[in-house]
């Protein structure tokens, strides 16, 4: 009941917030190309409905690949910086050096090495979205407990049994909240990519209609992404909710 | 069941001091000189102790006294700096195989229920890992008629965060036992329990080592838990830590609860803690 509560109150903000935007829109006069009003971009979204399609499913394939490599590779990464102390200290600083790094400024750079299209934005996607992978699986392999570690030691744990048994369960929880983070990011790369370098995609085709000043498509273009991101996000937490109950239910102990 | 309070107790001396003569069976855990230092720090010194098979000993002393170095030592955890550690005949080279072991805290890993926790050692130790597949449901049996032992029978589907301290504790300890091992290392397993769960705790213990005559080696810092569980306690000197007594216990067993106001036990304990007091005190 309390939900039913809760999740009506944030339509019901939502909408209040879409009502005062529409009246301000049209008791102020603001022009189109500055501000468009909800209902024109209902209208213009259901007019462009055949290209959004298109370059949004463009926008959600790179996105997903790219976010797919990235937890391949974050995971890979994050289980040789949390299980080993040497690759710990010879890879993190540099992990911690590459993150620091804006992504826009080397989505050029991918450019040039893989061409426009689809590649770079897959690529920048990944390239977004892998490092907090990395960071919370080695963060959760390393969160056993010392005892734990001795436990099994004692029973002649193989390091593959450790991990398999204890320190990869161990770790799922901060993989999935790092997931929550990566797909929203990996979002970003791709459609920063496809502003700089594609003809395809949301990105794209923002910018090509905020240059032409249709500005109700750009919001068009700005809605759908959103709802994309909110519902992978939303897939996110409801397979992590299947995979690591057991990390929920010893909160609500 | 009472019989240890009708007898006399026979002790002529509560605490004898360290004696070098050992006997001729050998035992199952030996430590000849053992010392070790952290960096320049000595923690322990010079430890000489012989644990017979099946024998329960405690380890006592005030906080830092390398009471746990001691267990890492025997387990192989930590290599000794000096001195020659022998765990079932075998000169000890690195964590030592067939041990079990309980600490404080119960790490049982919450995303397995009681009986998967304790599981967990069949399906890492031999002969029963090859089995995990194929007798699974004789393994779960196995799980099962111990969990009824420490009193959790019912308790097997639940996961970690719906027991209580106790109870966790009591899986902890069937954890560290389901693969009976000939020896078992308990780390102040009880120092986190209140007293009546506690006192219950030792209870099962007991009976679980009368039922399995597994090796014990407990390091507390609860002298009645000390002199209630061991047959030998053993009393540790402050950083670096050294043997000062080895002190036999001579109550009968199964002890009960009513034994801990046999005067042959508070005896013990109050010369226990005074001993302590004076190594306390630097003496």
């Amino acid at each position: 009941m309390s939900g039913f509560i809760k999740q009506t109150r944030a339509w019901l903000v939502a909408f209040a917030l879409l009502a005062v935007w529409e009246l301000a829109c049209r008791l102020l006069h603001i022009p189109e190309f500055i501000l468009p009003a909800p209902t024109r971009i209902a209208e213009v979204t259901w007019q462009y409905r055949d290209v959004l399609a298109m370059h949004s499913l463009q926008t959600l394939m790179t996105t997903l690949v790219g976010f797919f490599i990235a937890i391949v590779v974050g995971i890979l990464l994050g289980v040789a910086v949390g299980s080993s102390s040497a690759v710990y200290d010879s890879l993190y600083p540099l992990l911690i050096g590459f993150n620091s790094i804006p992504k826009v400024a080397v989505v050029p750079l991918i450019v040039i090495w893989t061409g426009i299209g689809t590649v770079p934005a897959i690529v920048t996607a990944f390239v977004i979205s892998f490092f907090p992978i990395v960071v919370n699986v080695a963060t959760g392999l390393a969160s056993v407990e010392p005892e734990m570690r001795d436990v099994l030691r004692i029973l002649g744990a193989s390091r593959y049994e450790m991990l398999r048994k204890v320190s990869f369960p161990r770790a799922l929880p901060y993989l999935f909240a790092s997931l929550k983070v990566a797909i929203t990011l990996a979002f970003i790369g791709s459609v920063v990519s496809e502003t700089i370098a594609s003809n395809y995609g949301i990105g794209f085709l923002m910018l090509s209609a905020s240059s032409r000043f249709q500005v109700a498509l750009v919001f068009s273009g700005v809605i759908i992404i959103a709802i994309m991101s909110i519902a992978m996000f939303a897939i996110c937490i409801q397979v992590e909710r299947r995979m690591v109950s057991w990390a929920y239910r010893s909160q609500a102990a | 069941m009472l019989t240890h309070k009708l007898a006399t107790p026979v002790y002529p001396e509560l605490s004898t001091p360290l004696s070098t003569s050992r006997p001729s069976t050998p035992p199952m855990v030996r430590m000849t000189g053992v010392s070790l230092k952290y960096g320049d720090m000595l923690a322990l010194a010079d430890a000489t102790l012989d644990i017979a098979e099946g024998e329960f000993v405690a380890v006592v002393g005030p906080s830092g006294c390398g009471k746990s170095t001691l267990m890492k030592l025997v387990t192989g955890l930590l290599p000794p700096t000096e001195g020659d550690i022998e765990f079932d005949r075998k000169r000890v080279t690195g964590p030592v195989r067939g041990a079990g072991m309980a600490f404080q805290n119960a790490t049982l890993l919450p995303w397995r229920t009681t009986t998967d926790n304790v599981m967990l050692p069949l399906e890492i130790v031999e002969p029963y890992k090859s089995q995990s597949r194929s007798n699974r449901k004789g393994l779960e049996q196995k799980v099962q008629n111990l969990l009824e032992i420490v009193g959790l029978g019912d308790f097997g589907d639940r996961l970690p965060w719906q027991l209580s301290g106790g109870m966790q504790q009591r899986a902890n300890l069937c954890r560290a036992i389901i693969h009976e091992p000939k020896l078992l290392m308990l780390d102040e397993p009880f120092a986190a329990l209140d007293a009546f769960t506690k006192e219950d705790l030792w209870q099962v213990l007991q009976d679980l080592w009368m039922h399995q005559k597994f090796t014990g080696i407990l390091v507390t810092h609860d002298l009645r838990e000390a002199v209630y569980l061991a047959d030998t306690v053993y009393v540790m000197s402050n950083r670096p830590g050294r043997i000062l007594h080895r002190c036999h216990i001579p109550l009968a067993r199964p002890r009960r609860p009513e034994t801990t106001f046999d005067p042959v036990y508070t005896g013990i304990v109050n010369d226990l803690r005074a001993k302590i007091a004076a190594v306390r005190n630097g003496t």
